[in-house]
This record gives C-alpha cells, structure tokens and sequence, in this order.
C-alpha cells in the first residue's frame, strides 16, 4: 500500500512539475503581451461630421459609413501611419503586443491607444470592447476574419502586406475618404511625393540602372523582398536600382528565399540588410563564405544594415519617408529634410 | 511488440537467407545514391560545366563557379547524405532499442526539444538568440531526449519499451504543445521559423559539416557497436536478460546514441520527418533483421533518399526561390509507410 502509494505521488509529483512547467512558459511567452489597457481619448480632429451615408471602396468590398468615424482600429503600421498623416490616432492598434514594433515618430503621436493584440491573430473580442466605428483591415491578412470583423464594426480592407508603394499610397487616398479628410489626406499624399521626388534628386541618374535588393536575414532564412514589395518599389520610386531583379508571378508571394548560390547568381550591386538577429542570422554565415567577395555589393562595400522595423514591417506615408531618407544617406551620406513641402491644393 | 521473439526460428533463416543480398542491396542503393549526389552538384541557378564540377569537387580554384560548386553545392548534398544516414541509423536505434516498428528518433523528442528551443530563442528567451541554431536545436534535442529517459524510469516497472515510447510520445506532443502556445503568442517573430520547421539543407555550409561530423562518426560507431546488443534484445526481454544481458543498459545506450545522431542532424537541418522511421523499414525488408547488416544499409539507404528529397525539392515552387527538402520526405515519407504496411513486410 505505501509503495503504491508513494509511486501514486511521485506521479502526482511529476504531472503537477509539468503543469507547472508549461504554465510559467506559456506565462513568460505572453508577458509582453501585457500592455495599457487605458481608455482611448476621442481625437478631436476629425473634422466636420458629414450626416450623408457614403460608400467607400476597398480591396475586398465597399464600406458604407454613417457620418465620421472617430473610434477606429487600425490591424496595419501603415495605417496607423496614414491616419496619424492627417491628424488622426486610432483607439485601436494591432501592435503584434509590442508597442516598439511602431516606429518612434509615429508611436509618439498614438500613445494611450489600446492594444488589439497580433496583427496576424488580432483579438476580436477586445477591438469589440473598444466599440470602434470603424476596422481598417489588411486586404491579404485578414481577407478570412472580414466577416468577423463586419459583426463588430464597418470594417475595410485595404492594401498593406505584401504591396509595393503605389498601392500603400492608395490605401492613405482611400482613408482619407473614410475619415472624412479628403482634401487633407491628397495634401498629405501631394507632399509625400514631392518629398520622393526631393529624395530623387540626390540619387545620380546612372543608379537606376544598379541592381538594389531588399534582404530580410533570419537565424534560419535569407528572404529577398521582391520588386513586388514595398521597399524595393519605394527604392525604384527614387530612382535606386532596378529593383526588378527577382520577378515573381503576379499575386505570388513576393518575398523569395535564396541560398548564396541564388544571390550569387543575381549578384546585386546594392544591398540593403534587415538583420534581425546579428552574429547568428544565415547572412552571417553568407558573409563569412568566400562567396561573399564575388557579390558586387560585397566587393564594392555597399551592403548596408537597415532597422528591421522600419525597412520591412512599416510602409505608411512617413515610413516610406524615412526609408528613402535613409537609403540616399547610406548610399551617398547626404541628409535630405523630410519636413512637410508647402502646397496649397492637391 | 516482441514479435521477433515468436518468429525466431523464421528470423534465423532470414538473417542468414537475406544477408546474401546485402552486397546487391549496398551497390544498388549506392549506385542510386551517387547518382543524386552527382545530379545535385548539378542544379542551381548558375550553369557550371563539367569540368567546373568536376573540379569544384575535388580541387576548387578561386573561380566563382568551381567556388560555388565547393562551397554551395557539394556541402549541401554532403549535409543531406549525412542527415540521411544519421536520422536512419538514429531510426534503427530507435526501433531496436523499442522494440517498436513505429519507433523513429522524434519518439525520443528530439525534434520538439529542438523546434522549442530555436522557437524560444527568437521569442521570448531572446538571451539565447547568441547562440546559433545548430547548438540551440542539439541542446533541445538533447534536453527532450533527457526528459523522455527521465520521464519513462519513473514509477516501478523499469526501463520497459512500452514505458519509453509512451513516455517519448508523451513528451512530444507536449514540448511540441508549449511550442505552439509560444509560437501563437509570437507568430510575428516565430512565423519565420516555419521553413526551418519544416527540416531542410537548403543553407548547408561546410561550417556545420565540421561541427558535426565527430559527433556523426562517433555515434554511427557506436550504433554499429549495439548491432550485437540490439540483435539479442529483439528476442525480447525475458530472453536478453536470460541470455546475460544489461537490458536497461542497452536502452541507455542506444538512447544516447539516437540523441547524439538524430540531435545533430536536427541541430544542421531542422526537424525533417518521417526518415527514421520508414528507412529501418527499407532496409529491413532488403537484408532481413541482423542489425549488423540493417545498420550500414540503413544509412546508406538514408543518405540516398535525402539526397533526392533534396534534389525533389529544387523542383517544387518558384524556380528562383528555395523550398525546404524537408518537404519532400514528408511527401514520400508517408506512402512509401502505407506501401510498407500494405506488403507487411513491417517488423521490429
């Protein structure tokens, strides 16, 4: 009896350590999950309510609004960025539960927004509890939960992941539509392209023709943003590299995953490195090949590091400002102002 | 699960009737084996001639096309000959030490343990991130595998098959739960990892053949040191112990020895499934149960069949993008095993 017993509450012993185990993982896995909660502050910006029904078109349908919304969740960075281009700030942000996944000027203009979790898995019971007047969702990501997310509030679908810039910058148009700030937002949108345009100038006639790349290097993969992406696009816009050097069928995934012979082989004269893991990403391995020094970026020193955040996850109108601020100051080291150009109308 | 037991006298004769095809079997699958070899020293966006290959093999200059050839191609079919032999042989272990024709190396949670620590090392345990991924990966592996040993010795009873691959399956499925609770919570970050999940040698260099290579050597010698064990264990274990062998030992041992193989063609490659478990099966159903010949056979015949899966893998998805050849022997891993169960040529 006291053997089994004791062997009854070593096994007790043992499922409760194990319990244990998988509670404070799963606990220490979402701790960060834990951001403020606090009320949201209306915005009170918004502009002259319109009494009028009007229908906007997105992505995956139209969206027919009552008035101006002034609760909105935002389940994209761009599009926080574009609302925060035209004085806005959403209650709600799909933040992936880190607050520093939003670049800094623009995180600065949101603060007290609340939380709605992953931008992959956005959580629908607290964008529910923020009784928002209206969900701007990604076209691609969350294609899936439209229904869902109609059940809660007018919700529209616009281009962010996986597009190139013409199309994040139609999805700024389109919001400008939906919050009832169309004259400010195609300002907004007039500068955005005459900042480009100032950024352009900088950039020597001769590097249109140099092949940039876009690489976003994990600890397990080498992926190649394509010229149907963001970045690359944007690069293109200011008169760097034919970015086309991959070409993916159109609406297949643009990102595309190369070993060293593949970037041997397309052999960029430019390189422009998200490193999310430095010292222990597979382009660190890449670089350490003697492969490495037969790549003209490498041989002619222009592989840059980039801020992931920024470079790869955040494509809003100030984003795609700062990125190709960036990039004529690596390539050149000169500093182009950013600050807003004066235009009357657009 | 003792089968062999009741079936020794029929066990005698195919040991001694199929270890005449053993010589056929080795130049057969070697020959097929070569030949992916070669054909994948082939493939690749560059066209490289012959003699580039040829070269690039054996005597590389600083060319970029016999580099490449050197430093791309030839570690990459290396890596995937390696992998397959290490997770076949791991396999053979597995099913010996088990007794259990569904036996293979992630029993022995080694694919969890490495999938939750890489998971963990690019999510919340972001201190870990230093490490590469073939530490992070082997030191998983080995962790689980621990925690499996631990785990199947409690209670009375020992050391028995039935308490380690349930313990194994037990572990598994829960290092694999906790994995996937982390990866939810962080499917930003950890949605990268999907190709690395999937088990493949696209990113092989010769950096991760030189650190693996001993570990590979000394536990495929080992493992052909337990062929004798492991031929008297299959008697069951009544009649080992009868006959004056360490039961429990021979477990520890080959447990060590499927941890030190399968955990460092994880820690290069990623959890690939389904090898260790069909290729003991191959071989078996070529030479009959004398580990002494499904051992070596095993790995030959695992390296050839990683090989081309890696080969198959160039050919799936867009041409100019890599996908996991970890893919490929999930795809034929699964009807070759229907195949094999279907001609019931199965046996431990």
């Amino acid at each position: 009896m006291r053997k089994e017993y004791l062997a009854m509450s070593r096994w007790r012993a043992v499922v409760a350590v194990a319990a244990a185990i998988s509670l404070v993982t799963l606990l220490a896995a979402g701790a960060d999950a834990s951001v403020s909660r606090s009320a949201a502050t209306f915005d009170p910006t918004c502009g002259k309510a319109r009494a009028a029904d009007r229908t906007v078109d997105g992505t995956l349908g139209s969206v027919t609004l009552h008035g101006t919304p002034k609760r909105i969740v935002a389940l994209e960075f761009s599009f926080v960025d574009d609302l925060v281009a035209v004085g806005l700030k959403p209650v709600g942000i799909a933040d992936d539960n880190n607050p520093n996944s939003i670049i800094p000027p623009i995180r600065a203009k949101v603060a007290g927004y609340t939380s709605v979790g992953l931008r992959a898995t956005p959580n629908l019971e607290t964008i529910a509890s923020l009784h928002p007047d209206l969900i701007i969702a990604d076209a691609t990501r969350d294609a899936k939960i439209m229904n869902k997310l109609n059940a809660i509030a007018p919700t529209i679908a616009l281009d962010s992941l996986q597009q190139a810039y013409l199309p994040n910058l139609h999805s700024a148009i389109v919001i400008g539509q939906l919050v009832n700030k169309c004259g400010a937002m195609r300002v907004r949108v007039q500068q955005d392209k005459l900042i480009m345009a100032r950024i352009a100038k900088v950039v020597p006639k001769s590097y249109a023709s140099k092949r940039a790349m876009f690489v976003v290097s994990d600890k397990t993969v080498f992926n190649v943003h394509s010229s149907l992406a963001y970045t690359p696009s944007l690069l293109k816009a200011i008169g760097i590299g034919e970015a086309n050097i991959v070409k993916p069928a159109k609406g297949a995934n643009p990102y595309i995953v190369m070993s060293l012979e593949d970037l041997v082989s397309n052999n960029p004269d430019i390189m422009f490195v998200a490193d999310y893991f430095p010292g222990t990403a597979v382009i660190d391995g890449y670089q350490k090949s003697p492969l490495w020094g037969t790549v003209t970026a490498a041989k002619n020193k222009q592989v840059y590091n980039v801020n992931p955040a920024l470079w790869s996850k955040a494509r809003g109108l100030l984003a795609g400002e700062l990125i190709a601020q960036q990039a004529v100051h690596l390539l050149f080291h000169k500093f182009v102002s950013i600050a807003l150009p004066k235009v009357t109308s657009a | 699960m003792t089968s062999m037991a009741a079936e020794s006298p029929s066990t005698r004769h195919r040991v001694l009737g199929r270890g005449r095809t053993f010589p056929v079997a080795v130049a057969v699958i070697g020959a097929i084996g070569l030949a992916g070899f070669v054909w994948s020293l082939s493939i690749g966006p560059e066209h490289i001639s012959l003699a580039d290959r040829i070269h690039g093999t054996f005597a590389p200059d600083q060319s970029a096309p016999q580099l490449i050839v050197h430093l791309v191609r030839l570690p990459r079919a290396l890596e995937a000959a390696l992998v397959g032999a290490a997770l076949a042989v791991a396999g053979t272990v597995m099913q010996g030490i088990t007794l259990n024709p569904l036996g293979a190396p992630e029993i022995m949670g080694v694919n969890a343990g490495a999938a939750l620590l890489v998971t963990l090392s690019v999510t919340v345990a972001t201190s870990m991130s230093g490490e590469s991924v073939l530490v992070l990966a082997y030191a998983g592996a080995a962790m689980a595998a621990v925690f499996v040993f631990g785990f199947a010795r409690l209670g009375r009873g020992g050391l028995s098959p039935m308490r380690l691959a349930l313990a194994g399956v037990t572990v598994t499925a829960f290092l694999f739960a906790l994995m996937q609770g982390i990866f939810i919570l962080h499917v930003e970050t950890a949605s990268t990892l999907m190709f690395w999940l999937v088990g493949g040698v696209n990113f092989a260099d010769w950096h991760n053949i030189h650190m693996i290579w001993p570990w590979l050597l000394g536990g495929s010698l080992a493992a052909m040191l337990l062929a004798a064990p492991l031929n008297v264990l299959a008697l069951g274990d009544d009649m080992a112990q009868g006959l004056g062998q360490n039961v429990a030992r021979t477990r520890v041992i080959g447990g060590a020895v499927v941890v030190v193989l399968a955990g460092a063609a994880v820690g290069i490659a990623g959890p690939v499934a389904f090898l260790g478990l069909i290729v003991p099966h191959i071989a078996r159903s070529l030479v009959g149960v004398n580990h002494f010949l499904v051992m070596p056979l095993s790995a030959l015949t695992g390296a050839s069949l990683f090989v081309w899966a890696d080969v198959g893998s160039r050919y799936i998805g867009a041409a100019d993008s890599q996908t996991p050849s970890g893919l490929v022997t999930a795809l034929i891993g699964a009807p070759i095993f229907i195949y094999l169960a279907r001609q019931q040529r199965m046996s431990s």
